[in-house]
């Protein structure tokens, strides 16, 4: 076995998620190869260390970054992809975390280039951070996106977060539960509620229209009442969602 | 005299028969996802204890003889002679239909473990069933108009349709992650075994609800002191259900359809 | 302005009964004008390319066992822009002397095979041609009904390729720049390939033909 394929592998190996051949092999390698054994004992040790964290405040500037990645979304190969497993129960935005250590893992562990270490460190970051979104699966972000919350923080970042997800996300399912949880603070958070009014002309998927004309008009939202009314009056919209928002805006005094 | 022996030659006409299947072998440099996209015919996922992605189909063209030597190409070119094609770019393996003709034929994955599997049955011209069995694994599904039965499978699933039916048997439930079944107008109906510890949630708007699982009202408390002591029977957006004390997610969701819970 | 315009009919003058194959040969020169070719009824077209800088044109016309050969005529006309090449048999005459009765049996065959110019602007139609497109390299646009296209392409040929088909398939062995687009379309087969960077613009449109693409 190589070299980057095992590096690659690690986080799936502690986790004890590989399949037995797949363990042996990389067993066989860390114990011949000493800068593999170097990273493995150091993201061992490191994953320990984050394991016990139970709150985890949310960086800021993230909405820029979250941004950012759109623009990134579609870059090049030269991007090394880290696989981030589940077991970390936390959002993807939460890898920030990482800080040096991470950086010394990509560059392959020569901690003494802690300038050119620096220097990467953000652009690294940003690629982290895409391959963890880019990585996670279905289930595993509709996990993140309740674990969220279920830490009772709901700043700025968090709702940056969660419209990113709703309006971004390609996964329908984790945009819903994106809507799921946001919709619990629609009569609390004024940004909340704009930025549902806004989704309404983002959504092209039906299920995700007719839940959020559902939200926005069981909580009284009469600012929605002319995007429902377009929405309904496009021809390119779904029928079940024409229909739904008309009966929906008659509702709407 | 001569004799004329006439050798009367009897072509034997091989039964071009559904089970004449072709394999295709693929191993991944990276064991993370696979995204299953345009392949518009039957397929069924197998759990494999190996790191190769086995493609196995009955896939069989007349390739006129001008073609010999060259590859059908379609919205993807075949490099697996099985209709398909499958690369592999930053730890994602893609497996795409080369091209309608893929409709007709039954295309076997089997796929090792731990790899995420992402079927794009979202084309209106696939099949109108998208069967899996007695798979154990992630899935994220998403069709049009086909309807979805996953039998004896663990999740966990995402899995979205606008008409399609949703119909999920499970064998146990994934306690890890959760699963998310959503549906425009197609019904869901999920059968889990009756000791399973989960917390489920349910929203429907024009539909009806049916079940015979123990379910606990477990909602979300709201601050209103006129119903102390009070058993709420209704939940506005849908409810959420504890079932045996609750536990991983069920999301379960339909606009006009119905959703029964069953005990399996 | 040299423009002339050439009907060719060649009237075989042969006493022989059995009436034979008519053959048409034509060294045209070419220099970078835009070569139209309206084949209609043909069945065979082969365009190979070559160094020289003249069009080699030899057309085989056999209408209903040699008999009606007479009817068939290119037209060519060659100007300093253009150089056009059309195809005409006198249907309505031959079905006058036919009668409606004997149309049932009534055969063509018209081959077409040309060596052109390596960078020749090509504009060539057909309904049923079944074309050959041999090393070409200059700008093309070709266009069959129900006839295949089989394109052999230099392997350093930088071009961009446009091909569709209705109701046919595509072949190919040649490795294309770009991915291949993963859309599936709605009907038939739509690619827009670009090879070595691509530069050349190539068109190659069918009906329902086959359209075949190879190493050359």
């Amino acid at each position: 076995m190589k070299c980057e394929e095992v590096k690659i592998n690690l986080p799936e190996y502690i986790d004890g998620k590989l399949d037995m051949n797949t363990n042996v092999l990389i067993r066989k390698h860390i114990d011949n190869c000493e800068s593999c054994r170097e990273i493995y004992t150091e993201l061992n040790a490191f994953l320990k260390f984050t394991g016990s964290f139970k709150e985890i405040e949310p960086p800021s500037g993230m909405k820029d970054e979250f941004l950012q990645l759109a623009e990134l979304e579609e870059s090049t190969s030269k991007t090394r992809t880290l696989i981030i497993p589940a077991w970390i129960k936390v959002a993807a935005m939460i890898i920030f975390v990482f800080g040096t250590f991470a950086a010394g893992y990509f560059t392959g562990s020569e901690k003494g280039e802690n300038e050119f270490v620096m220097a990467e460190m953000e652009n690294l970051k940003q690629q982290v951070l895409l391959a963890g979104l880019r990585d996670y699966s279905g289930p595993q972000k509709i996990e993140a996106v309740y674990s969220l919350t279920a830490t009772g923080q709901s700043n700025d970042e968090l709702v940056n977060a969660l419209v990113y997800t709703l309006n971004s996300d390609k996964n329908v399912n984790v945009r819903l539960a994106a809507l799921n949880v946001l919709s619990g603070m629609i009569n609390t958070n004024t940004q909340v509620r704009n930025e549902l009014i806004n989704s309404l002309t983002v959504q092209e998927n039906p299920l995700l229209q007719i839940s959020l004309i559902q939200v926005l008009t069981e909580s009284g939202v009469k600012e929605a009442r002319d995007k429902i009314e377009n929405l309904s009056n496009n021809e390119k919209t779904d029928q079940n969602v024409k229909e739904f928002a008309r009966d929906m805006v008659k509702t709407i005094i | 005299m001569k004799k004329v022996t006439i050798v009367i030659a009897i072509f034997i006409i091989p039964l071009i028969s559904l089970s004449q299947v072709k394999k295709y072998e693929y191993t991944p440099k990276v064991k993370n996802r696979i995204e299953i996209k345009n392949l518009l015919g039957e397929i069924s996922l197998k759990n494999s204890g190996g790191n190769t992605i086995v493609v196995e189909s009955d896939f069989n063209i007349d390739k006129p003889e001008r073609a010999e030597g060259l590859q059908l190409m379609g919205a993807a070119e075949d490099n697996t002679e099985l209709g398909i094609n499958i690369t592999e770019e930053n730890g994602v393996v893609r497996i795409l239909g080369a091209t309608k003709k893929v409709k007709d034929y039954k295309y076997s994955i089997s796929v090792p473990k731990g790899i995420v599997v992402n079927l794009d049955y979202h084309s209106p011209f696939t099949s109108d069933e998208l069967e899996i069995e007695s798979y154990e694994g992630s899935l994220e599904i998403k069709t049009l108009s086909a309807n979805v039965k996953l039998t004896n499978c663990t999740g966990p699933f995402t899995v979205n349709s606008v008409s399609g039916n949703v119909e999920a048997i499970f064998s146990s439930v994934d306690q890890d992650e959760p699963t998310s079944l959503a549906s425009v107008s197609g019904l869901i109906d999920v059968s889990v075994p009756s000791s399973l510890k989960a917390t489920i949630q349910l929203s429907n708007i024009t539909g009806d609800i049916y079940n015979n699982l123990d379910l606990v009202n477990a909602s979300k408390e709201k601050d209103d002191s006129r119903s102390k002591g009070l058993d709420e029977i209704k939940h506005s957006g849908g409810g959420e259900y504890a079932l045996n004390g609750g536990g991983q997610k069920l999301l379960l969701k339909s606009v006009s359809g119905n959703i029964y819970l069953r005990k399996k | 302005m040299n423009k002339y315009i050439l009907t060719l009919t060649i009237l075989l003058g042969a006493v022989t009964l059995a009436h034979s194959q008519k053959t048409i040969e034509k060294k045209i020169k070419a220099d970078n004008q835009e070569t139209v070719m309206k084949f209609s009824f043909a069945d065979d077209i082969i365009l190979e390319a070559w160094n020289k800088n003249y069009i080699e044109l030899i057309v085989q016309v056999n209408i209903d066992d040699n008999q009606y050969n007479d009817y068939y005529s290119l037209e060519l006309d060659e100007g300093n822009e253009k150089i056009e090449m059309v195809e005409k048999v006198d249907f309505e005459s031959i079905k006058k002397l036919k009668g409606k009765k004997e149309l049932c049996n009534f055969n063509t065959t018209l081959n077409y095979k040309l060596k052109v110019p390596n960078n020749l602007n090509i504009k060539l139609e057909t309904i049923s041609g079944e074309i050959e497109l041999i090393g070409c390299q200059g700008e093309m646009s070709i266009k069959s009904i129900s006839g295949f296209i089989d394109y052999s392409i230099p392997q350093s040929h930088k071009a961009n390729i446009e091909l569709s088909t209705v109701t046919g398939d595509v072949y190919s062995n040649v490795k294309f720049d770009t991915k291949v687009a993963d859309k599936i379309s709605w009907v038939g087969t739509n690619q827009e390939l670009s090879l070595n960077g691509g530069n050349t613009e190539v068109e190659l449109k069918t009906i329902s033909g086959d359209i075949y693409l190879r190493k050359y």
